[in-house]
């Protein structure tokens, strides 16, 4: 897997880039900044990128307009980006136009496991990837009649996990119940919460996100 | 003071009719009035009217010397009847007041085109006209009066009855006769040279200069026709006659010297009434409706719709509302500044021709000084306090800023170093291979700093905010806070407007469990927050709304709040830097043109 990184911090982007590396992806190209990275992306064509969130010039959300500009030129580059924010503003800006091959976690989750190259792996595969934090966040947000509440426990666990982006197949993995029981819980969800349970797995991630966002 | 003044000279004038009427009563045969009732009616009352105009004059305009002008005119028609046997019914001063009417015979005509001439301001500006006033006195004064008492001993030429000629130098009746002639004749070029003069100043004169003393000017033409046919008519007799020997041209004479007193109150009616329409205008001032209201009333007074007024503020021209103004010289357009004391209280922008004479210029200011005052003071006013508004506003997006850096720095500076960190450790332990229990805490730990880092950063200044405005903000504290927002417009606002607004629904949701509706309408945010808790710590939070020009309502509702914030998208200030059309004092042209 090729890959390129984009972070305007040395440290971290070395980092990163050894972290990378030992995991055995092979990074062909670093960049500070947008425009070098998109030069990189032009000319060594990676398989994905990771790009961090805040670039110059204004140091707030550079990574998400990089990523459109990416997606738009090379649909087939997958791309994660690292952010500072539990924001799921900015994680849905970043999928709501094709959810497919695209990541936002955050920043210091490359701490734990080995999520940066699983996440990685998934955008590289044409899955969704939604930080955990956020779904979380978003489960527990209050409101008035909520249908979350609807759910039973294990269905919100599922929940959760389509929320992330998850497939069938990797929830099962995750929760060590089958692929069937799985597609089950999630038409039980659908019904539950009034969505269009025929959203195929990718297209399924925006219209949770966005039931939880709005409700 | 005036009113003192006043009855001192009307006083004084009561005496010489007094003295007049006894001398002319003395010997009717000699004197112009005393010829018929009706002539020394129309006489006297000719007196009066000009020392009535010119003493109400002197009282309505206490720096202006034009007053004592229709006085002297008043007085000189009282002093021709002096040089006749009746003087010596004066008593005493029979003999002084015998010399002073032979003196002043024929002083009338070059004192009433002395009025003409000074209308209105008292003051003779023009060189030409300096000269022709001092030649008339010569010719008048001095060829027609003077020169004959100085030959002419009244009593040794028979006149037994006549007072003593105090100016008498030597009897020699040939030089008085002789020199009569010629003078007549100068007069009579005087006359002619006077009336061109004013002819010309006519046709030449401004439609404003027109307005304020085309009347005068005609009534003084008529009078110097009359003056010169009386001269003509003299010329063959050798002497200057009166209502007796010239009964047309006296009587015109006299018609014009009355014409020409109610032309000079007529204009001080005139002018009495735009200064109570300004009067009204000021009193009228403090409604909002009123602003501008001297360039209405001047632009009607001048006939000029096109008339702009400008006033100083801060080194630039500005209108009442403080729209800059143009008073550079276009095509088309003149400008003239208007002066008090020195002080430059106006500029007007106008058509040209509008003003020809800074007389003209000047009747503006007295008639308009007051309502000109005010609306600059007005300006000057509403001047400071957009620059004080703009200041606070200034001082608000400072503050603003500062936090934005401040948010910027820790996560830039402090978060990125812990990231650092935390792939440090984590590459430590890729390396080693192995699992250390105490590396898992410490990055445990720092995973907790950044995420204190993150909360601490957004506390500062949301990115959010700045990335996706109030509404975006708005529903990402609804994610961790009990914020219901019901609506709330998607559009982009300026960054102090959104910040405002934000910074309420979050010290509300701090308080308690919140609901938030806004709108835009157009013109202003409206935001309305229902938030149930006994109070919310709004203090900073008012003065930045004071300083946007906006409104903050606490309602209190049971245990709950109502609170509504209005804040105005038009930025509460002009902008201060100078528009193209401004220009600096310095660089306007002078005068009028």
């Amino acid at each position: 897997m090729r890959a390129v990184v984009a972070d305007d911090t040395l440290l971290t982007r070395e980092g990163v880039v050894a972290l990378l590396t030992s995991g055995g992806v092979d990074v062909v190209g670093q960049a500070g900044d947008a425009t070098t990275l998109m030069n990189h992306v032009r000319v060594y064509r990676p398989d994905v990128c990771v790009v961090d969130i805040r670039m110059p010039p204004t140091h707030t959300d550079e990574g998400i307009v990089a990523a459109a500009a990416i997606r738009s030129e090379f649909p087939d580059i997958g791309v994660l980006v690292l952010s500072h924010y539990i924001e799921s503003a900015y994680a849905l800006r970043l999928i709501q136009d094709q959810p497919e091959g695209i990541g936002y976690i955050l920043k210091e989750r490359i701490f734990s496991g080995d999520v940066l190259i699983d996440s990685l792996r998934r955008v590289a595969e044409a899955e969704t990837v939604v930080d955990p934090t956020i779904v979380a966040r978003l489960l527990r947000k209050r409101r008035t009649d909520d249908p979350i509440k609807a759910l039973s426990e294990r269905e919100r666990e599922v929940l959760a996990l389509v929320a992330e982006g998850l497939t069938n197949q990797g929830i099962s993995r995750r929760l060590f119940i089958t692929d069937r029981t799985v597609e089950a819980h999630v038409r039980q969800i659908f019904t539950k919460l009034g969505l269009d349970e025929s959203s195929e797995s990718n297209r399924r991630v925006l219209a949770v996100l966005t039931f939880l966002r709005s409700a | 003071m005036q009113v003192t003044w006043s009855v001192v000279v009307l006083a004084l004038e009561a005496s010489i009719v007094w003295l007049t009427m006894r001398v002319v009563a003395a010997s009717p045969g000699f004197s112009d009035m005393g010829e018929s009732i009706l002539s020394e009616v129309a006489l006297l009352c000719t007196v009066a009217l000009l020392a009535c105009v010119g003493i109400v004059h002197r009282l309505a305009r206490a720096t202006n010397r034009f007053g004592w002008l229709l006085i002297l005119v008043a007085s000189f028609l009282l002093t021709t009847e002096w040089d006749i046997p009746g003087a010596a019914a004066a008593g005493a001063p029979s003999a002084a007041v015998f010399s002073i009417g032979l003196l002043f015979t024929i002083a009338v005509p070059v004192a009433a085109t002395w009025v003409v001439l000074a209308f209105p301001s008292g003051r003779v500006d023009g060189l030409v006209e300096r000269y022709l006033l001092i030649a008339g006195a010569l010719v008048f004064v001095g060829a027609l009066g003077l020169v004959p008492a100085l030959f002419s001993d009244h009593q040794a030429q028979g006149c037994s009855d006549c007072p003593t000629n105090l100016l008498l130098a030597r009897d020699d009746p040939d030089v008085a006769a002789t020199w009569s002639r010629p003078a007549m004749t100068a007069a009579l070029a005087w006359a002619a040279i006077t009336m061109l003069v004013l002819l010309v100043g006519l046709a030449r004169m401004s439609p404003a200069s027109r307005r304020a003393r085309g009347a005068v000017w005609m009534i003084g033409l008529v009078y110097l026709v009359a003056v010169s046919a009386q001269l003509v008519l003299s010329l063959d007799r050798g002497f200057v006659g009166g209502s007796m020997t010239d009964q047309g041209p006296w009587w015109v004479q006299l018609a014009g010297l009355a014409a020409l007193a109610l032309a000079v109150a007529f204009s001080l009616l005139r002018a009495r009434a735009m200064r109570r329409s300004v009067t009204g205008l000021v009193v009228d001032l403090h409604r909002e409706a009123a602003a501008g209201g001297m360039r209405e009333a001047l632009a009607e007074w001048l006939h000029d719709p096109s008339l702009q007024v400008a006033y100083p503020v801060d080194g630039t021209y500005r209108d009442v509302d403080l729209a800059s103004v143009d008073v550079t010289h276009r095509p088309g357009r003149a400008t003239s500044r208007l002066i008090e004391d020195g002080q430059e209280i106006a500029v007007l922008v106008h058509r040209l021709g509008l003003f020809d004479s800074p007389d003209a210029v000047r009747e503006v200011v007295r008639a308009a000084r007051l309502g000109l005052e005010n609306e600059r003071l007005r300006a000057e006013g509403l001047a400071q306090l957009r620059a004080l508004a703009d200041s606070r506003v200034r001082i608000i997006e400072a503050g603003d800023r500062e936090r934005r850096r401040l948010e910027r720095d820790l996560h830039d500076g402090a978060q990125q170093r812990l990231v650092g960190l935390l792939l440090g450790l984590r590459l430590l332990r890729t390396t080693t291979g192995e699992d250390h229990a105490e590396v898992d805490d410490a990055g445990a730990e720092i995973q907790a700093a950044v995420e204190d880092l993150r909360e601490l950063a957004n506390g500062l200044h949301p990115v959010v905010l700045l990335t996706e405005g109030f509404a975006g903000a708005c529903a990402a504290l609804s994610e961790t806070m009990d914020v219901r927002v019901i609506d709330a417009p998607e559009r982009r606002f300026p960054a102090v407007v959104e910040t405002t607004a934000y910074l309420l629904v979050a010290k509300a949701a701090a308080a308690g469990p919140t609901t938030v509706y806004a709108v835009y309408d157009g013109d202003a945010l409206r935001v309305r927050v229902d938030v149930a808790a006994a109070g919310v710590g709004l203090a900073g939070l008012q003065d930045r709304v004071n300083a946007l020009g906006g409104r903050l309502e606490v309602l209190p509702d049971d245990n709950r709040l109502r609170i509504e914030l209005e804040l105005p998208l038009a930025a509460p200030a002009v902008s201060r830097e100078s528009s193209p059309g401004t220009v600096h004092r310095g660089d306007l042209g002078t005068g009028s043109d």
